[in-house]
C-alpha cells in the first residue's frame, strides 16, 4: 500500500485537503461570525449594566424602509421608540421589494418567526387565516386612548378582522385617486376634473377618456392602472357599481354575478377592447403606469398616492439619486377624486401593516412596538424623514399635506386635499379579500379574467361562472384536486 | 462508413503516439473499487447529510394534509390519485411539456453551432464568446424588465421593429398561442451557458485525430461529421439531460413575467406546485405533484441513460 | 483520395466561408447583444427618456450619477455602515470559497464515476442524478428546517458547505470529461505502479482543465447570482451578497430607478464577465491535447 500513495502525493493530498479547509473556514473580512443581533440605536445609550441582561430581543421583519432614507428613518423611531421601551433591543430586518412571506413562513415553521412582521395585501390575511397573527383586540382594547382607533381610516382594518377582533395594525394607508395631464386636457380641450368627491360620474369619465384616444402610432389612451384582472384594480371598480368581487357578509362567496357586477365587467371590457380608451396590462408590460403617464401615452392614471414620488424630482425616498432640475414631468398635472358610480363614493386604500406572530415568546413588549410604528409619532417621522407615505391616522393628514407642499412647492397646485377627504370621508375601501384568497383569485377567477380583459374571447358571464366555483371549493363541496374539472365544465 | 471512418482515424492517431493496447492486473481492479469508495466520500456524506433527508421527507409528507403550521393529518394515498385526475396539473404538465419539447433541442442545437462557430480561430474570438455568454450571467428582476419591456405590444422593442418592415406583431405575453413561445425564446437567450460547456468539450478533443483524418484527405465537413460531433456525444449527452433537468423545472419566468397565464397558457409544475403549497397551504398535494414531476423526469432521464450505448462515445471503462 | 481543386478556387471558398462566419456571428451578436445595449443605455438616461416610444437609443445627457449612488456607503447612524462594494466583496468571498470547494470535491467524485470501476456504480449515478429532479420549493421547508436544527440560519454555511460535497451538476459534467480520455493512459499509467489517486492527479486532473474551467466559471457565477438562497438564509444587510444588496434600489414597484436597477446589475456583471474572459482564455483556449507518448 506504501508504494501506492508515495509521500508527494501524500503531501499533495493533504495540501488541498487543509486549503479547503482553511477556505472553508475563513470568516469574510471585517466582519467575524457575528451574533444574530445587530444592535439598531444611533445614540450611544448608557444602558445600566445590570439591565442589560434582561432586556427582551425582538426581531422585526420589515417591508418597507429600505435604502438611505429608510435607514434615516428607523434610526429616528427606535431612538425614540428604546426611549419609551429601555428594556427592549430589536432587530431590525429589510427585505429588498418586500419578498418575504416564504421566508417569514419557512421561518414559523421552524419555530423562528420574527416577532413583528410586516406585510402587505393578501399576505396579511393569509398569515391571520394560518393563525399566526395574534389577536390584538385585548390589547387594543386595554390601550385604547394610546390607540385611539378611532383615529384611523375606520374601513382600515376590514382586512384584518377575524371573529371580531383585530389582528393587525397598520403600517400606512395610500388613496386610490386619479392624476391628470392638464396639457394634455387642454390640448383636446376637455375641463379639468373636479376636485371634490361624488362629482364625476362613471359615465363622465367614460366619455373623458375616449376624447383622448389615438389609434395611429404614437398610440394614446384614455386612462390606466396597474391591470384589471382578479386583483383589488378591478375591485374598486365593482364598488363604484354597488357590486362586490367578495360577498361582504361571507368570504366564501363571490358576488360577481349580479347584474351589477356584471355590467361594470362589460363596461371595462368595452373600453379596453372596442374604445380602446383603457390602456390594459400597463404593469404587465413591466412598463408601468407610470411608464405611459410620464409618456403622454395615457391622460389619466388610476394610482395611489404611493406614485407621488415618481411624478416628483428629488423625492424623499430616491433623493439619493435624483438629480434636481430636469426630471420634472414635463407637464402640468393635478390629483382628482375617483369617479363615483350607482355605487357611491369609492376608492382603494391600501393594506399594509404589521401584526405580531401568535407564537412570539415575548407578546406584550411586540404589541409595543406593533402599536409604536402605528403610532401618530411614527407617521410624522415618516412623513419628516422618511419616506413621505401617507399616514392612516385623519389627525395626521393636515401635517402630511403641509409636509409635501414644503418640500416640492409643486404641489401647490396639486389638489393634495383629494387624499384626505377619502380619509375623513371614509370612502370604502381597503382589498376584499376571500378565505384562500390567492387560491381563489389565481386558480378559479384569474383564468376568466385573462380571457375576457386581456383577449377579449369570452364574453363576461364567463367570470360569473368562474365566481361560482370559488364558493363550492370554499364551502367544501370540491376539494383542491377538483377545481380544474370543475372549470372545464363551464360553458358560456 | 461512418464508425469505419472513426476506428480507421483512432487506429491511426494511436499508432502515431504509440501507445499500444494493454489490459489491467485483476488484483488493481479490486483495490480500485477501494480507491472508488475513497472518492466518493465527499458526495456520500453530502448525500446523506443535506440532500437524502429532504428528498426523503418531501415523499413522507406527500401521504399528509398539512400546512405545517397549524394542521397536519395523514391522507395516506390521497393526493397521490387526485394528482392523476386533477386537470390542473395534468394542465401543467402538458404545458411544461411543451416547453421542454421546444426549448431541449432548439436550445442544444443553438448552444453547440455557437460554440463551434466560435472555434473557428476568429479574431477576437474571446469578445464574441463574452457576448454570447454574457446573457446566461444576467439574472432576476433586470431579465424580466428587460424582456417585458421587449415583449410589449404597444410600446416594446420587437414589435417596434416588427413594424418597421411592416409586419404586425402579436400580443407576446399577453396572448395564450404566444406566451409559452415568448418564454421559450427567453431561454434560448441563455444559451450561452451550454456554449462554454461545448467549447470546453471542443478543447478536449485530440488535435491528432483531426491530423490522421486530414492525413487521410477528409474535407472540413468530413471531419466535423466524423470526428467533431462523436467525440463531442459525451458533452452533447451532458446537455441534454441537464437541459432537460433544468427545463422540465421551469419556473422563474413564468412566475415572474405571466403569473401562469394568459387563462394557465404558461402554468408550469414547479409554479403549479408553487402555488398549491405556499399560496394554497396544501403542502402535502404539493408534495405529491414534486413526486410526480420526479417520476416524469426520471423516465426521462432513464430513457436518456439507455440511449447512451447507440449514440454516445465513450472511451469504454 | 485528395480532390483536385485549384489553389483560387480553395481560396476562395474559404475566403466565403470565412466571411459567412464573421456575418452569421456579427448578426447572433447583435441579437444576443440587444438587449445589453438598452440595459447600458437605460442607466445612463435621464427619466423621462427611458421608456419613451418609439425607443430612443441616444441619451439626450448622460447621467453617470446612477452609478455613483450605487456605490454610496449607506451610513446608519454612524454605527452600522454598509455599502455596494461591501456587497461586492460579501459575492467575492461566496463565489470563490464555493467555486474551490466544486471544482475540488466534483473532480474527486467525477472521477471515481467516470474512470473507476466499482459495484454499484451505475445504480449510484442514477441516485447522484435524481438528486437534482426535485425542485428546490418542495425541498425549501424540510432543507430550512435542517439548516435551523444544525444553527446555521444567518451565516454563510448552508450557501457553501454543500458545494464542497460534490454538487451533482458538476460530478455529471466532470464524469463526462473523464470519460472522454484515452483507455490507454490509464493502462499505461497503472503499468508503470501508478494508484488511482496517482492517476488522478498526474494524469486526468491536468487533461481536464478546461472541464475544471467550467466548473469553476459556473460555480462562481452560480453563487454569484443566487438570490434565493441568500434571502432565505441571510439576515444581516452588511453580509448580503450583491445579487440581494441590487434589489435595494428597487422602490416598491418595478419602474421606479429603473437606471440605477440598470446601473447595479451592469456593475455587478463585471466580475463574472472578466472571470469568463481571463477563465477561457486560459484554460479553454490554451490547454490543447496532444497526448502523452509511452
Amino acid at each position: 500500500m506504501s508504494k501506492d500513495l508515495s509521500r508527494r502525493e501524500f503531501l499533495r493530498w493533504s495540501m488541498v485537503g487543509s486549503a479547503a479547509l482553511v477556505l472553508a473556514s475563513c470568516a469574510p473580512k471585517p466582519t467575524p461570525t457575528p451574533p444574530p443581533k445587530v444592535e439598531e440605536k444611533v445614540v450611544e445609550k448608557e444602558a445600566e449594566p445590570t439591565k442589560a441582561e434582561e432586556k427582551v430581543q425582538l426581531r422585526y421583519q420589515s417591508r418597507h424602509g429600505g435604502g438611505p432614507v429608510g435607514k434615516r428613518l428607523w434610526a429616528a423611531f427606535f431612538e425614540y421608540f428604546y426611549d419609551k421601551n429601555p428594556n427592549v433591543e430589536v432587530e431590525w430586518l429589510v427585505r429588498p421589494e418586500g419578498d418575504q412571506a416564504e421566508n417569514i413562513l419557512s421561518q414559523m415553521v421552524a419555530g423562528d418567526g420574527p416577532d413583528v412582521y410586516q406585510l402587505c395585501c393578501w399576505q396579511t390575511t393569509f398569515f391571520i387565516q394560518q393563525g399566526q397573527a395574534l389577536n390584538l383586540q385585548p390589547y387594543i382594547n386595554r390601550d385604547a386612548e394610546e390607540v385611539d382607533i378611532d383615529d384611523f381610516y375606520s374601513q382600515q382594518f376590514v382586512p384584518w378582522i377575524l371573529n371580531g377582533d383585530i389582528h393587525f395594525m397598520p403600517y400606512y394607508t395610500g388613496t386610490m385617486v386619479l392624476y391628470y395631464n392638464k396639457d394634455m386636457f387642454d390640448e383636446v380641450g376637455v375641463d379639468y376634473l373636479p376636485s371634490e368627491w361624488g362629482e364625476l360620474s362613471f359615465d363622465e369619465y367614460r366619455e373623458t377618456c375616449a376624447k383622448f384616444v389615438v389609434r395611429e402610432k404614437p398610440l394614446r389612451w384614455g386612462t390606466s392602472n396597474y391591470g384589471q384582472g382578479a386583483n383589488w384594480l378591478t375591485q374598486y371598480w365593482l364598488r363604484g357599481f354597488g357590486a362586490n368581487m367578495v360577498d361582504p357578509n361571507d368570504p366564501d362567496a363571490s358576488l360577481l354575478c349580479k347584474p351589477e357586477a356584471l355590467e361594470c365587467l362589460e363596461h371595462i371590457r368595452q373600453m379596453i377592447h372596442e374604445e380602446k380608451s383603457f390602456a390594459q396590462g400597463a404593469e404587465m408590460g413591466g412598463v408601468g403606469v407610470h411608464q405611459f403617464f410620464n409618456n403622454k401615452s395615457i391622460a389619466m392614471m388610476e394610482m395611489g398616492s404611493w406614485g407621488l414620488s415618481e411624478c416628483l424630482t428629488g423625492a424623499a425616498h430616491v433623493e439619493a439619486i435624483e438629480a434636481p432640475g430636469t426630471d420634472w414631468l414635463d407637464f402640468v398635472w393635478d390629483l382628482a377624486p375617483m369617479w363615483t358610480g350607482a355605487g357611491g363614493k369609492m376608492t382603494h386604500q391600501s393594506v399594509d401593516g404589521q401584526g405580531v406572530w401568535s407564537q412570539t415568546p415575548h407578546p406584550e413588549e411586540s404589541w409595543q412596538l406593533c402599536k409604536e410604528v402605528a403610532s401618530a409619532e411614527f407617521e410624522m417621522l415618516n412623513i419628516t424623514v422618511g419616506d413621505g407615505m401617507q399616514p392612516s391616522r385623519k389627525s395626521v393628514m393636515p401635517f402630511y399635506v403641509d409636509a409635501l407642499r414644503k418640500q416640492w412647492p409643486i404641489l401647490e397646485e396639486v389638489h393634495l386635499e383629494v387624499m384626505a377627504e377619502a380619509m375623513t370621508q371614509d370612502i370604502p375601501g381597503p382589498e376584499e379579500m376571500f378565505n384562500n384568497d390567492k387560491l381563489c383569485k389565481d386558480q378559479i377567477l384569474k383564468p376568466a379574467f385573462d380571457l375576457v380583459f386581456l383577449e377579449n374571447k369570452a364574453p363576461v358571464e364567463l367570470i360569473c361562472e368562474h365566481s361560482k366555483v370559488v364558493a363550492k371549493f370554499n364551502k367544501g363541496e370540491i376539494g383542491v384536486e377538483d377545481i380544474g374539472g370543475e372549470l372545464a365544465k363551464i360553458r358560456v | 462508413m461512418a464508425i469505419g471512418l472513426e476506428q480507421h482515424v483512432e487506429q491511426k492517431s494511436r499508432r502515431i503516439l504509440g501507445i499500444k493496447a494493454r489490459s489491467r492486473p485483476r488484483s488493481l481492479a479490486q483495490r480500485e473499487e477501494l480507491y472508488a469508495y475513497l472518492f466518493l466520500t465527499p458526495w456520500i456524506i453530502g448525500f446523506v447529510l443535506f440532500t437524502a433527508g429532504p428528498m426523503i421527507a418531501v415523499f413522507g409528507i406527500s401521504l399528509f394534509r398539512t400546512n405545517f403550521l397549524t394542521e397536519t393529518y395523514y391522507v395516506g394515498s390521497k393526493w397521490w390519485r387526485a394528482v392523476f385526475t386533477d386537470m390542473l396539473v395534468r394542465k401543467a404538465l402538458l404545458n411544461t411539456l411543451y416547453y421542454v419539447a421546444v426549448s431541449v433541442p432548439g436550445g442544444t442545437c443553438l448552444a453547440m453551432t455557437i460554440a463551434i462557430l466560435l472555434n473557428q480561430g476568429m479574431k477576437a474570438q474571446s469578445v464574441w464568446r463574452t457576448i454570447y455568454f454574457l446573457p446566461s450571467l444576467v439574472s432576476g428582476v433586470a431579465v424580466s424588465v428587460l424582456w417585458q419591456w421587449l415583449y410589449h405590444p404597444d410600446i416594446g422593442l420587437f414589435n417596434d421593429l416588427l413594424d418597421k418592415i411592416g409586419i404586425v406583431g402579436p400580443q407576446w405575453i399577453w396572448s395564450s398561442e404566444w406566451a409559452m413561445p415568448s418564454i421559450i425564446a427567453m431561454s434560448l437567450w441563455g444559451a450561452g451557458g451550454a456554449m462554454l460547456i461545448y467549447l470546453a468539450g471542443l478543447r478536449g478533443i485530440p488535435t491528432v485525430l483531426y491530423e490522421a483524418a486530414e492525413i487521410d484527405g477528409a474535407g472540413t465537413w468530413r471531419r466535423f461529421w466524423h470526428v467533431t460531433i462523436p467525440m463531442l456525444t459525451p458533452t452533447i449527452f451532458f446537455n441534454v439531460v441537464m437541459n432537460l433537468i433544468g427545463s422540465w423545472q421551469v419556473f422563474t419566468q413564468a412566475f415572474v413575467m405571466t403569473e401562469g397565464g394568459p387563462n394557465n397558457a404558461t402554468l408550469t409544475m414547479v409554479l403549479h406546485i408553487y402555488r398549491t403549497g405556499f399560496q394554497s397551504t396544501f403542502f402535502g398535494y404539493a408534495s405529491a405533484q414534486a413526486g410526480l414531476l420526479f417520476l416524469v423526469i426520471l423516465i426521462f432521464i432513464l430513457t436518456s441513460l439507455r440511449s447512451t450505448s447507440f449514440w454516445v462515445h465513450y472511451e469504454r471503462v | 483520395m485528395t480532390t483536385a481543386r485549384s489553389p483560387r478556387s480553395r481560396k476562395l471558398s474559404y475566403a466565403l466561408s470565412r466571411v459567412a462566419l464573421y456575418v452569421a456571428v456579427i448578426i447572433g451578436a447583435i441579437a444576443f447583444g440587444l438587449p445589453f445595449v438598452w440595459m447600458v443605455r437605460t442607466s445612463v438616461m435621464p427619466k423621462l427618456q427611458v421608456y419613451r416610444f418609439p425607443p430612443e437609443w441616444i441619451p439626450e445627457e448622460l447621467r453617470w450619477e446612477f452609478f455613483g449612488v450605487v456605490f454610496a456607503p449607506i451610513k446608519y447612524g454612524g454605527a452600522v455602515e454598509y455599502s455596494f462594494p461591501k456587497w461586492l466583496q460579501n459575492s467575492f468571498y461566496l463565489s470563490t470559497v464555493t467555486a474551490v470547494g466544486a471544482v475540488l470535491s466534483s473532480s474527486l467524485v467525477g472521477f471515481a464515476f467516470g474512470r473507476l470501476r466499482f459495484r454499484g456504480r451505475d445504480a449510484l449515478f442514477l441516485v447522484l442524478l435524481s438528486t437534482m429532479i426535485l425542485p428546490q420549493h418542495v425541498r425549501l421547508i424540510p432543507t430550512y428546517l435542517l439548516f435551523s436544527k444544525l444553527g446555521w440560519v444567518g451565516t454563510y454555511k448552508p450557501l457553501i458547505a454543500p458545494t464542497y460535497f460534490a454538487p451533482a451538476f458538476f460530478v455529471f459534467l466532470l464524469r463526462q470529461f473523464f470519460m472522454q480520455i484515452p483507455r490507454e493512459m490509464d493502462d499505461a499509467a497503472y503499468i508503470d505502479g501508478c494508484s488511482p489517486i496517482g492517476l488522478f492527479f498526474r494524469i486526468h486532473l491536468p487533461l481536464s482543465l478546461p472541464a475544471l474551467g467550467v466548473v469553476m466559471i459556473f460555480q462562481f457565477n452560480g453563487m454569484w447570482n443566487n438570490f434565493f438562497l441568500p434571502l432565505l438564509y441571510i439576515r444581516d444587510i452588511a453580509k448580503y451578497p450583491v445579487a440581494i444588496g441590487l434589489r435595494y434600489f428597487q422602490g416598491r414597484f418595478r419602474q421606479t430607478q429603473i437606471q440605477a436597477l440598470m446601473a447595479a446589475s451592469l456593475i455587478s456583471l463585471i466580475p463574472p464577465i472578466m472571470l469568463f474572459f481571463f477563465a477561457q482564455r486560459r484554460m479553454i483556449q490554451g490547454i490543447v491535447i496532444t497526448g502523452i507518448k509511452g
